[in-house]
C-alpha cells in the first residue's frame, strides 16, 4: 500500500516537473481524501503550493501536517514541518511558539528557549509585552534552577501591573532561596519586594506579609534575632500607621513567638488591646508579661497581676499569684480557703480574637491545668497568706489587704493595700536600679504609692477585686514605668526597614529591554563559557573529523544570534561531510531563510548547497545552484568550484536523452526532499498497469500516463532546447569569465606593462645602436682587407731591391705604390672613429652590461691591432721614404706638392682607435647575437 | 587544507607543532599565548576528551585580521609527543596547513627526534598530506642546555633537505616567534598559490 502511494506520489510529481501545478494540487487533494489526510501527501501538496507561490495555502496545509504528526506522536517530523514553514514565513510567530513547545517535548531545551525568545522578541518589539509573557514563563519553566530568570519575570509582571503574579513569582523565588540558604539572594529579593511594595502601597498584600514574616523567621534562625525582631517591630509600626492592625498584631505576636521575653512587643500588644478595649486579650498579655517577670522581677509581676485583677477580678491566675505571694509572706494569716473556679461565661474564646489562631497563644489550656491544681491544693487567700506570700519587697509595698466579709453570707472582703516607697523600690531589683531616673518620675517627693484593691469573694465563691479610685492612678503609673523601661529595648538595633523610604523600586526592577536581554543572556549561559571558544573548538573538532562533537558545539552556538549564521553553516557542512546530505541541505536552507543575509553570505550558502548536492551525486540540483553562482567572481579561482563546474558541464553536454532521464530522476521533489525519497525515485513509471485502488485512482493513472506520453516529444524538445541554451549560457559565461580575467590581469599589471613598454623602447634603441655598430664593423672589414692589400704591398716594397740594385722597378711602380699609401691614409682619416668611440661610451654609461664590456675589450684589441698596423704602415712608409730619398729627385718628380704634404702619413691614426681584426669581428657578432638574445629573453620574461 | 568558509568569510589555517615528547611544543604555544594581545587570540585549550577516546592537545586560535576580505585565523595545535598517542597525532594532523617540528637539541634526544620525524612523515602520508610539499619549519629547542648538538650536527642529522630552521630557547621565548612567523609566511604563501 505504501509502495502504491509512493508510486502515485511520484507520478503526481511529474505534473509538477512539467509545471502543471494546478493539476498536481488536484491530484494530491484526491489522494489525501483517499488516504485519510496522509501527512506525506499533504506535505507534497504544501510543497506544490510553495512552488505556486501560494505561501498562505501552503502554511495551512503544513499546519495540518504538523498537527497530524503531533497527534501521532511523531514530534521530530512535526518539528521538521514547522521549521520548513518558518523558512517560507519567518514571521509566523505562532509557529515559533509551537515549535518551541515541541522542542520541550523532545528534550531539546536550548532550541526551545531559542524559539521562545524569538516569540517573545516579536511581541516586545511591537510593544505588546503581555503577549510575550507566556514565552518567558515557558523559558522559566524549562530552567527551574535559573532564579535570575524568575526574578526577571517577576519584574516583568510588575511592568505589566500583574501584581498578584509578581508577588507569587517573588514568593517562589523566595522559597527557593530559603531552601538553598542563599542569604545574599534572599536579602536582594526582600529588598526588591519591599521597595516595590512600599512605593506602590502594597505592603499590606498578604503575599508580602507572608514573605516578610518568613524572612523574619529565617533571620532569627540564622542568628540574626535582633535584626529580625527590630524589623518586625518596625514593620508592625508601619502597619499600625497604615491602619492594618491585624498585620501589626500578628507581627508583635511573631516577635513574641521568637522571643517570649521581648517585652517591647508585649507592651505594644497591651497598648494595642487597651486601645481596642479587648480586655480578654489584654488580660492574657498581662498574665504572660507577669509570668515572665515574676522570676526576675516579682514585685512588678505582682503589679501586673493586680492590674489583671482590676480588669478581671475573677482571674484565677492573678489572684493565685498574688495570694501565693501573701501566703508565702504571712502563712499564719491563711485561714480561709476557697475553691475558685473560672467562670465559664467569662472564659475567653478563640473565635472572638482577631489575632490569627496560629500566632496567638491561647491561655485556656494553661488556665485549666492551673485550676486543676487549685482544686487539689486549694488557694489560701487569707490576709496572712497574702502578706506572707508577697516576699520582702512586695510585702513592704503591700499596705493592707482587707479580707473582711462584706456580704450577709459572711463572705470575706479582701482589701489589699500596696504602699511602695521610693527607696525600697530602688533596691528591689537590678533592672530597677538601672532605671532610677525614670522611676523617680512616679515615685518622687516621698509621695507614697498606695494601690488599694478590694478583693471580694462573690456569692459563688469567686473573688472580686475592686480597685480603689486613688489606687488606679498609682497602678497606671507603675505600669507606665514598666512599659517605658522595656518598650525601647530594641531602639538602637539594626532594622531591615531603616532605609525603606529611600528604596527606589525602579532600581530593583529592570526595564523591559533589560528583561528581554536577561532572557537572551540566560540562553548564552546555558552554553557555559565563552561562545568564541566553543566556536573555535567546533572548528577544531570539524578539522579533526570529529563531526558529532563539532555539530554539538555548532548546534548550541546557533542559538546565539551573533553566532547563528556561521555556526549553522558549519553545522551543515559537518552534516554533509558526515554523509548526512539531506540534513545538511535542510540546515543550509534554514540559513537561507534569514532575510538579513548579505549577498556574499547568501552566495556562500548557495555554494555550500551546490557542494552538498555534488557530494551527494545529485548533479541536477548541484547544477541549479551552480548556475546561480557561475558569474560570481570569487568562486572562479576556487578549486572545488572549478572541479564541480567541469563535471557538471561534462554531464549536461552529454546525450540529451540520457541527461533527460537522469535529470528526471534527480529533480523529483528536489526543492525540499532531494535525498530522503531515494527509494521512491527508483520506482520506474511504467505504472500504466491497473492499480489495485479505486476507479478514481485508475483514471488518474491512465490520464496522467497518456498525457505524459503525448507531451513527451514536446517536452523532450523543450528540455533539449533548454539544455542547449544552458550550455550556450555557460559558454558565454566562460567567455565573460575569460574576458573579465584578462581585464583584471591587464588592470592588475598595467604598471608592469608600462615598464615593459619602456624597456622595450630602450631595447629597440639599443638594438638600433648595435646595428649601427655592426655596419661600422663591416666597414672595418673593408679597411682590414685594404690593410691586407697594403701589407702585401708593403711586403712587396720590403722585398724590393735597393734602387741601385733593382733598376728593374720602374719609377712608375714606385709612384703608384706611394699613391696607394696616400689614398689609404686619406680614406682612414675620413672614418668617424671619434663618433664610434662616443657611441661605445654612451652604451657604457647607459647601464653597461657584459656586451658593452666585451665590446670595449674587443675595441681595445682592435686598437692595439690598428696600432700595430699603423706602425707597420709607418715602417713601410719610412722604409719607402728611405728608399725614396735615395732617388729623391726622381721621387719628388713623381709626387705633386699636395701628395708630398700628405706623405708623412697617418699621424691621425694615433688618436684613432681600433680597427678590428677578423677574430674580433666574429666575437662582436656573437656578442651582438647574445645581446639580441638577451633582449628577447627579457621581453619574453616580462 | 585550510578551511575557507565563503559564507562567513573566514579562513582557518591549521598549524601543527610536532615533535618528541617534552621537546617544548606546548611551551612554544604557551609563550605565544602570553605574548599576544587577548583581543587577537582565543582561549588556550589544553586537553579535551571526546566520547570513547581521549585526545590530548593544546589548541590556540590566533586572529590575523582580514586577508582579502576574509577573516583569517591560525589555529595552533600541539600533538602529544608520547609514542602511544599516535592515533591522536594522526587526528590532529588531519587537514594541517603547516607543520613546525620542535626538536630537542640535546644530544641524548637525537634518536627520539629522528623517530618522531619519521612518525610525522608516515602520519602525513596517512592523512593524504605530502611531506615533500607541506609548509614545514624546523625548530631546535633547548639550545641553552649544556649537552646540545651543534646546529651543524642538527642540520645534518635532522634536516638534510635544508628546510627553514631556527634555534630556540622556548621557555625564554627565544626563537618562538621567528618560527611562528616563518611557518605563517609559508602557509599563507601556499594558500595564495592555491596549494
Amino acid at each position: 500500500m505504501a509502495a502504491d502511494l509512493d508510486k502515485k506520489l511520484l507520478q503526481v510529481s511529474k505534473f509538477i516537473q512539467k509545471g502543471q501545478f494546478e493539476r498536481a494540487v488536484k491530484e494530491y487533494k484526491k489522494l489525501a481524501t483517499i488516504h485519510k489526510k496522509d501527512p506525506k501527501i499533504l506535505n507534497s501538496l504544501g510543497d506544490t503550493y510553495i512552488k505556486m507561490k501560494e505561501v498562505d495555502l501552503a502554511m495551512e496545509v503544513f499546519n495540518d501536517v504538523a498537527d497530524k504528526y503531533i497527534k501521532d506522536g511523531f514530534y521530530p517530523n512535526a518539528i521538521a514541518i514547522f521549521r520548513k514553514m518558518l523558512r517560507f514565513k519567518p514571521d509566523e510567530i505562532e509557529v515559533k511558539l509551537r515549535l518551541a513547545d515541541l522542542y520541550v517535548k523532545v528534550g531539546m531545551f536550548s532550541d526551545a528557549e531559542f524559539y521562545y525568545n524569538q516569540f517573545a522578541d516579536h511581541y516586545v518589539h511591537r510593544g505588546e509585552i503581555i503577549k510575550a509573557i507566556p514565552a518567558f514563563e515557558k523559558i522559566c519553566s524549562i530552567n527551574p534552577e535559573n532564579i535570575e530568570l524568575r526574578k526577571t519575570l517577576a519584574g516583568l509582571y510588575f511592568r505589566v501591573e500583574n501584581i498578584d503574579k509578581m508577588f507569587s513569582m517573588y514568593k517562589e523565588v523566595f522559597d527557593y532561596l530559603m531552601q538553598k540558604k542563599d542569604n545574599e539572594g534572599l536579602a536582594d529579593v526582600f529588598n526588591t519586594v519591599t521597595a516595590i511594595s512600599n512605593k506602590n502601597n502594597l505592603l499590606t498584600s498578604p503575599t508580602y506579609f507572608t514573605i516578610f514574616e518568613q524572612y523574619i523567621t529565617y533571620l532569627h534562625k540564622m542568628n540574626e534575632g535582633s535584626l529580625a525582631k527590630k524589623s518586625a517591630m518596625d514593620m508592625a509600626a508601619i502597619y499600625m500607621g497604615l491602619g492594618n492592625q491585624r498585620w501589626a498584631q500578628a507581627l508583635y505576636n511573631k516577635v513574641l513567638e521568637l522571643d517570649p521575653g521581648e517585652m517591647s512587643a508585649r507592651i505594644k500588644l497591651i497598648e494595642f488591646y487597651k486601645e481596642l478595649g479587648e480586655s480578654k486579650l489584654l488580660v492574657e498579655e498581662y498574665l504572660k508579661m507577669a509570668q515572665y517577670l515574676k522570676e526576675t522581677d516579682p514585685s512588678r509581676a505582682n503589679v501586673i497581676y493586680s492590674e489583671v485583677l482590676q480588669l478581671d477580678p475573677d482571674n484565677v491566675e492573678a489572684r493565685t499569684a498574688l495570694h501565693k505571694e501573701e501566703k508565702a509572706e504571712k502563712p499564719q494569716v491563711a485561714k480561709e480557703e476557697k475553691k475558685i473556679k473560672e467562670p465559664a461565661a467569662k472564659s475567653p474564646s478563640a473565635e472572638e480574637s482577631e489575632t490569627p489562631a496560629d500566632l496567638v497563644e491561647t491561655p485556656e489550656i494553661e488556665t485549666q491545668i492551673y485550676n486543676e491544681e487549685e482544686k487539689d491544693t486549694g488557694i489560701d487567700l487569707s490576709v496572712e497568706s497574702v502578706e506572707a506570700s508577697t516576699g520582702d519587697d512586695f510585702k513592704e509595698k503591700l499596705q493592707s489587704v482587707d479580707l473582711a466579709p462584706e456580704t450577709a453570707d459572711d463572705e470575706p472582703e479582701i482589701t489589699v493595700e500596696i504602699e511602695e516607697e521610693k527607696e525600697e523600690t530602688q533596691e528591689a531589683s537590678p533592672i530597677e536600679t538601672e532605671s532610677v531616673q525614670r522611676k523617680k518620675g512616679y515615685f518622687d517627693d516621698d509621695e507614697e504609692m498606695n494601690i488599694e484593691f478590694e478583693v471580694e469573694v462573690g456569692s459563688q465563691g469567686q473573688l472580686e477585686v475592686k480597685e480603689k479610685p486613688d489606687q488606679n492612678e498609682s497602678l497606671e503609673t507603675a505600669l507606665s514605668d514598666i512599659f517605658s523601661q522595656y518598650s525601647d529595648k530594641l531602639g538602637n538595633e539594626e532594622s531591615l526597614l531603616t532605609k525603606i523610604n529611600e528604596m527606589d523600586s525602579e532600581e530593583f526592577i529592570p526595564s523591559v529591554d533589560e528583561i528581554v536581554n536577561t532572557f537572551k543572556k540566560g540562553l548564552e549561559e546555558q552554553l557555559g563559557g565563552d561562545p568564541q571558544a566553543h566556536y573555535d573548538m567546533g572548528i577544531a573538532y570539524k578539522e579533526m573529523g570529529l563531526y558529532d562533537s563539532a555539530i554539538g558545539e555548532f548546534r548550541r552556538l546557533a542559538l546565539l544570534p551573533q553566532f547563528r549564521f556561521k555556526s549553522l553553516n558549519l553545522l551543515a557542512q559537518c552534516l554533509v561531510e558526515k554523509g548526512d546530505y539531506q540534513e545538511g541541505v535542510d540546515e543550509f536552507l534554514e540559513v537561507l531563510g534569514d532575510e538579513e543575509l548579505s549577498v556574499e553570505e547568501r552566495d556562500g550558502v548557495l555554494y555550500n548547497i551546490m557542494v552538498a548536492y555534488y557530494r551527494a551525486e545529485k548533479y541536477a540540483e548541484s547544477f541549479d545552484y551552480y548556475q546561480k553562482l557561475s558569474s560570481v567572481q570569487i568562486f572562479k579561482k576556487d578549486e572545488l568550484f572549478n572541479e564541480i563546474r567541469k563535471k557538471l558541464m561534462t554531464l549536461f553536454s552529454d546525450s540529451m536523452k540520457e541527461e533527460d532521464k537522469e535529470t528526471a530522476d534527480l529533480t523529483i521533489e528536489h526543492d525540499e526532499n532531494p535525498f530522503g525519497e531515494s527509494e521512491a525515485e527508483e520506482v520506474v513509471i511504467s505504472a500504466d498497469e491497473p492499480d489495485e485502488g479505486t476507479h478514481d485512482e485508475e483514471e488518474i493513472y491512465e490520464e496522467s500516463h497518456e498525457e505524459f506520453l503525448q507531451e513527451k516529444p514536446a517536452q523532450e524538445s523543450f528540455e533539449a532546447s533548454s539544455v542547449i541554451t544552458q550550455n550556450l549560457l555557460s559558454e558565454i559565461e566562460e567567455l565573460k569569465e575569460s574576458v573579465a580575467t584578462n581585464e583584471d590581469l591587464i588592470k592588475d599589471n598595467s604598471e608592469l606593462i608600462t615598464l615593459l613598454l619602456q624597456s622595450r623602447e630602450e631595447m629597440l634603441q639599443l638594438k638600433a645602436d648595435v646595428e649601427t655598430l655592426a655596419r661600422r664593423l663591416e666597414r672595418f672589414d673593408d679597411y682590414l682587407s685594404r690593410l691586407d692589400a697594403l701589407e702585401e704591398k708593403a711586403d712587396h716594397v720590403s722585398r724590393l731591391p735597393s734602387l741601385e740594385e733593382d733598376d728593374a722597378i720602374s719609377l712608375e711602380e714606385k709612384r703608384l705604390l706611394i699613391r696607394d699609401l696616400k689614398s689609404l691614409k686619406a680614406e682612414i682619416e675620413k672614418q668617424e672613429f671619434t663618433e664610434t668611440l662616443d657611441f661605445i661610451r654612451r652604451l657604457k654609461d647607459g647601464g653597461g652590461d657584459d656586451f658593452i664590456r666585451n665590446l670595449s675589450v674587443g675595441t681595445e684589441r682592435l686598437t692595439r691591432e690598428l696600432e700595430e698596423a699603423r706602425r707597420t704602415l709607418q715602417n713601410l712608409s719610412s722604409e719607402a721614404g728611405r728608399k725614396g730619398s735615395d732617388e729623391k729627385s726622381s721621387a719628388e718628380l713623381l709626387l705633386t706638392p699636395e701628395e708630398e704634404a700628405a706623405s708623412p702619413a697617418l699621424p691621425a691614426l694615433e688618436e684613432e682607435p681600433l680597427l678590428p681584426g677578423p677574430d674580433d669581428r666574429l666575437e662582436k657578432d656573437e656578442e651582438k647575437e647574445d645581446k639580441d638574445d638577451d633582449q628577447d629573453d627579457k621581453i619574453s620574461y616580462f | 587544507m585550510s578551511l575557507i568558509n565563503y559564507a562567513s568569510r573566514e579562513i582557518n589555517c591549521k598549524i601543527v607543532y610536532y615533535g618528541p615528547g617534552l621537546g617544548g611544543k606546548t611551551t612554544n604555544i604557551k609563550y605565544v599565548y602570553k605574548q599576544i594581545d587577548p583581543s587577537a587570540r582565543g582561549k588556550l585549550v589544553s586537553l579535551a576528551t571526546e566520547a570513547d577516546r581521549t585526545l590530548f592537545f593544546d589548541f590556540l586560535p590566533l586572529d590575523l585580521g582580514q586577508v582579502q576580505g576574509f577573516k583569517t585565523r591560525f589555529h595552533l595545535y600541539t600533538v602529544p609527543g608520547q609514542v602511544h598517542y599516535d592515533a591522536s597525532r594522526r587526528l590532529i594532523l588531519k587537514g594541517a596547513d603547516g607543520v613546525v617540528f620542535v626538536a630537542d637539541a640535546q644530544r641524548e634526544r637525537l634518536e627520539q627526534n629522528v623517530e618522531s620525524l619519521e612518525n610525522l612523515r608516515v602520519n602525513l602520508i596517512s592523512q593524504n598530506l605530502d611531506p615533500e610539499t607541506i609548509p614545514f619549519v624546523m625548530q631546535y629547542n633547548k639550545m641553552d642546555l649544556a649537552n646540545v648538538m651543534t646546529s651543524e650536527e642538527l642540520e645534518q642529522q635532522l634536516n638534510p633537505k635544508g628546510y627553514l630552521s631556527f634555534e630556540a630557547i622556548a621557555v625564554e621565548g627565544i626563537g618562538v616567534f621567528d618560527t611562528l612567523k616563518a611557518i605563517s609566511k609559508l602557509v599563507l604563501k601556499a594558500i595564495s598559490e592555491g596549494r
